[in-house]
């Protein structure tokens, strides 16, 4: 055990890939005997099965949310978005509105699927839950974001992208572009360190379990030196392979550099997409504290870069059913790294929280947005 | 007796208890305390292999069971449940679902989908189909397409060859010219009335013939309504995929999404064959040799016979086959070679692109 803490600081995953597997398989088959009815079962019985098997000090995890609320949620999704599928397919300027009022909901959907699976999780029996103060949040969301919205709001209207289809830049699009590039220097420097601090903190900041609260030890300095940095810094490294790559080949006309360029580029592509979760995990679990307790990640990227490129390479040549196995390993590798040290768990005392709607959960959903909870 | 452990939901402490299960009441005692539950008013949800049974009472108190026996799984689980339980850990029964998974999931959307949607395609009314023709022609502009280069007094004479040469059920076929880029000798219908030629298709064929042997296959794809059925079934088959492999996360699903896509791209190879068929008959029957539409596609096809296109990520069968098809139904003369009174470009002369 590493930094001071025992055997029992970690959680460990006693489920295999083979039982996840034949749960994964089932699920696909009462999924398509019931015309896609029985997803929202198998939506639980897979999350339900991560967290049943999640052992911490020797206690297991659950998960509780029902079916039923979640295919409501489902359909409730599927007549939205039909909806506004048939509505942009008849006037464009739906389909703009459409997009703009999912971007304003956004925060608060992330916040509020988040929100839905905590609530809906438990360890002996007593449930975690998040209390946000959504009306601050969201205000503090859209104070920053409000140079954004103004800007693009202001390009949409002096130099629409249909005008510009196939014609000669004029002064308003000259303008419309620097804001764009004014923007995106925004959000790079502050807007988005910004918002992977509140989401976070929202997140972490606002823990609890029973009656004990979880504290996080963030800022918007530490997340632009912690995440941002070292991840532009492998963009650069990437861009840098690709075009150095492309034109020491062209330049020497060898075929040969120009393959190694390549090959080391998507192996770069592959090494960006795990360096943000990566770093990501790093940042918040050496900085999430439960009452005088303390957690650590000690995992290297190098081994996290491996044990998911040996799962990629793995799930495409079995065309993906390698895939239970591949999320085992991981979850393996992931707990076998994350510890954390706590006072006695005896006498937790459950608090009573509001049910919560799976609609905003269906939503994140549609958008590939997921979170994990769990040690 | 079996032997569990119970949760009030209060705290997270759990007391040691021994169970009883007497029809539909579950009765568990502690050392100085006992409760009966109506399972009715329990959930008890299917257990994994390695964890406990768990029993969860509507106030949110939970029994966990670890030595449960079969006959216990009998008294507590619902039927629907058990059915999940028996699937997951019976080694013959979950190969047999694995095994059906694939068969239904192959017959869906390698049989069915298709089939619905060329159903659906063929009562599509007409007035719709021409609007969705509408649409595709405006959006034509954004995929690549320009006004074609060819002179007026070609364009017409290509028109009135190839409706006089159409079936009468086609005599009302629109016939449209576009300059593709970047240059490809193409052709391609649309859902009900409308097709079109790019203008690399007149460099590439020699006589009116071959030019003719392509128009009989787009005509194929029209008779058929190819168009509206891929619509259709694209549709069905994001929707239907999204649902049975929306669930899984990030690589895999877009793996599982390329092994349906693969399957649809075999709906598409198995439109083009239809279309052949089309224009086979349709040539046999204007007298004219099937080798001309040999001949042709052997033109238009040469660059991607040269790049070696794989035979299961084409959207078409492969050039030979669909050759050899044309080939075995021909006689020994050649194709004719009749040319063309007006020059397809004023600018510049006809150059083998």
């Amino acid at each position: 055990m590493e930094n001071g803490f025992n055997e029992e600081d970690y959680a460990t995953f006693k489920g295999s890939g083979g039982e996840l597997f034949s749960i994964w398989i089932v699920n696909i088959l009462l999924t398509i005997v019931t015309f896609g009815i029985y997803s929202a079962w198998a939506k639980v019985r897979i999350r339900k099965y991560l967290l049943v098997m999640t052992e911490y000090r020797d206690e297991r995890f659950d998960y509780h949310a029902r079916p039923w609320p979640i295919l409501k949620g489902r359909i409730v999704v599927l007549i939205l978005f039909s909806v506004y599928a048939g509505c942009a397919a008849f006037s464009p300027y739906t389909g703009v509105i459409g997009i703009i009022l999912i971007a304003l909901a956004f925060p608060y959907l992330l916040l509020k699927s988040f929100q839905f699976n905590v609530h809906y999780t438990s360890y002996r029996n007593v449930r975690f839950r998040l209390e946000v103060d959504y009306k601050q949040e969201i205000r503090a969301y859209f104070l920053r974001a409000l140079p954004i919205i103004i800007s693009v709001g202001v390009s949409l209207f002096i130099a629409p992208v249909e005008r510009m289809k196939g014609q000669e830049l004029g002064v308003n699009d000259y303008i419309a572009l620097g804001l764009f590039a004014v923007n995106a220097l925004y959000t790079a420097l502050y807007f988005g360190p910004f918002f992977l601090n509140w989401l976070y903190s929202n997140l972490y900041g606002n823990l609890y379990y029973g009656n004990i609260k979880f504290s996080f030890d963030s800022s918007v300095k530490e997340v632009w030196k912690k995440i941002v940095l070292p991840y532009s810094g492998l963009v650069v490294g990437m861009l840098t392979l690709l075009f150095g790559g492309a034109f020491f080949g062209a330049f020497l006309n060898n075929f040969l550099i120009t393959g190694i360029g390549m090959v080391l580029f998507y192996l770069s592509l592959i090494a960006a997409s795990l360096y943000f979760p990566f770093l990501v995990q790093h940042y918040i679990w050496n900085r999430i504290a439960c009452g005088a307790g303390r957690a650590s990640f000690s995992l290297t990227f190098g081994r996290y870069f491996r044990v998911n490129f040996i799962n990629f390479i793995l799930m495409g040549l079995t065309l993906g059913l390698y895939f239970p196995f591949a999320k085992v390993r991981v979850l393996k590798l992931l707990y076998q790294h994350r510890a954390l040290s706590l006072t006695s768990l005896d006498d937790v005392v459950q608090v009573e929280a509001s049910s919560q709607s799976a609609v905003a959960d269906e939503v994140s959903d549609a958008f590939d947005i997921d979170f994990e909870i769990g040690i | 007796m079996i032997r569990g452990r119970f949760s009030t939901g209060k705290s997270s402490n759990f007391v040691e208890v021994s169970i009883e299960v007497k029809g539909l009441v579950i009765f568990f005692f502690s050392e100085d305390k006992n409760w009966q539950w109506d399972l009715e008013a329990c959930s008890v949800e299917t257990p994994f292999r390695e964890a406990p049974l768990m029993i969860r009472h509507q106030s949110g108190a939970l029994l966990e069971i670890a030595n449960y026996d079969q006959d216990f799984l009998k008294k507590t689980l619902k039927r629907s449940s058990r059915l999940v339980h028996v699937l997951e850990n019976k080694k013959s029964y979950f190969l047999g679902a694995f095994l059906l998974s694939g068969l239904i999931l192959y017959g869906i959307f390698g049989h069915g989908l298709p089939f619905l949607s060329q159903r659906i395609s063929q009562i599509f009314p007409f007035e719709y189909g021409v609007k969705v023709d509408e649409h595709l022609i405006s959006s034509l502009k954004d995929q690549g397409f320009t006004s074609s280069e060819l002179s007026e007094d070609f364009k017409s004479e290509v028109r009135e060859y190839l409706l006089e040469k159409s079936p009468s059920e086609f005599k009302n076929v629109q016939i449209g010219f576009r300059k593709m880029n970047p240059k490809m000798a193409n052709a391609f219908a649309l859902s009900t009335n409308h097709l079109f030629f790019t203008d690399e298709i007149f460099k590439e064929l020699d006589s009116k013939e071959e030019v003719l042997a392509i128009y009989y296959h787009e005509l194929g794809h029209l008779k058929k309504k190819h168009l509206l059925s891929k619509i259709i079934n694209g549709l069905s088959f994001g929707v239907l995929s999204m649902l049975i492999v929306g669930d899984l996360t990030g690589g895999t699903e877009s793996l599982a999404t390329i092994g349906i896509s693969l399957i649809g791209l075999g709906y598409d190879r198995d439109l083009e064959r239809e279309a052949d068929e089309v224009a086979l008959s349709l040539l046999q029957n204007a007298e004219i040799s099937p080798r001309c539409f040999s001949d042709a596609l052997g033109k238009i096809t040469k660059r991607s016979e040269e790049l070696g296109v794989l035979k299961y990520l084409s959207t078409h069968p492969m050039p030979k086959e669909r050759r050899d098809l044309f080939e075995e139904h021909s006689s020994k003369e050649d194709c004719p070679q009749s040319s063309w009174s007006s020059r397809p470009f004023l600018a510049k002369d006809k150059t083998k692109g």
